[in-house]
């Protein structure tokens, strides 16, 4: 197939428009879905409130339950442009394949793209991330892809703690508050 | 006296258009080109992500790309149009 300039910029021109609506209609979706949540977490609050007022004593059990939880460790992942600033790396893929893994933030509050050295997407949409001893594994939509690590630089280890599962999700803060 | 050659403007109502297609995916294409030049769709799938894309060449030839393929196609024209300010 032979393209001339012109087409060449008439096929970006339409991928740069239809990324652009798709980002803009998965953000509005994603808001709606925000919305959504707050609307029930509402009517949760005015029935738990409801309930405090009926049984007082039960309220004061609670208050010392909670002192007795312990809080887990807040999570200090920040979303895919944190996981974007991280060094590319050298790996092996499933397919054996020594590849350099690089990860870019594709503007969605959570998800990334997966990089080989040369530009090309290997894996696009990865919304979970793991670190073990050797390997990192990527989760998409559809499975999870385990990249062996030769040497893992000091950087990662100090945004991906091994062993912990992340969720590409920048919004997670806005969405608890 | 000057001849001047003749110059026909090609794709003069020709636009790039998003819609909703029967099947509710989200579709940006070419409209209104004409028959002698290259149409373009993007086809995405907005329960699965999933995402099409189809060239059309004058000659009748039909490529069709998966989503992978396109995006990184967009992103190496991307890079090649910032570096030669050729971007929007």
């Amino acid at each position: 197939m032979k393209l001339s300039k012109s087409d060449a910029l008439l096929l970006h021109a339409v991928l740069f428009k239809h990324l652009t609506n798709t980002h803009s209609q998965r953000v509005e979706t994603h808001h709606e879905d925000l919305l959504y949540k707050l609307e029930g977490y509402l009517l949760d609050d005015v029935e738990d409130e409801e309930e405090d007022v009926e049984v007082e004593d039960d309220s004061v059990e609670d208050v010392e339950a909670e002192d007795e939880y312990e809080v887990p460790e807040p999570d200090e992942f920040k979303g895919p442009s944190v996981l974007a600033k991280l060094p590319a790396v050298s790996v092996t893929s499933p397919a054996g394949d020594k590849v350099t893994l690089e990860f870019e933030d594709v503007g969605d509050a959570d998800t990334v793209d997966v990089l080989l050295d040369d530009g090309s997407v290997i894996l696009d949409r990865v919304c979970c991330i793991k670190l073990t001893d050797k390997s990192v594994e990527l989760f998409d939509s559809e499975e999870c892809h385990a990249f062996q690590i030769k040497k893992l630089p000091k950087t990662w280890s100090k945004v991906l703690q091994p062993g912990v599962l992340y969720g590409v999700d920048s919004s997670l803060d806005e969405e608890e508050e | 006296m000057v001849t001047r050659k003749n110059q026909v403007t090609q794709n003069r109502s020709a636009t790039i258009r998003t819609r909703e297609d029967r099947r509710g995916n989200m579709r940006t294409e070419t409209f209104r080109r004409d028959e002698d030049t290259v149409s373009v769709a993007v086809s995405t799938n907005p329960k699965n992500d999933s995402t099409r894309l189809f060239i059309d060449t004058p000659e009748g030839q039909s490529y069709s790309f998966d989503g992978r393929t396109a995006r990184t196609l967009y992103r190496a024209l991307q890079k090649h149009y910032q570096q030669t300010n050729k971007t929007w």
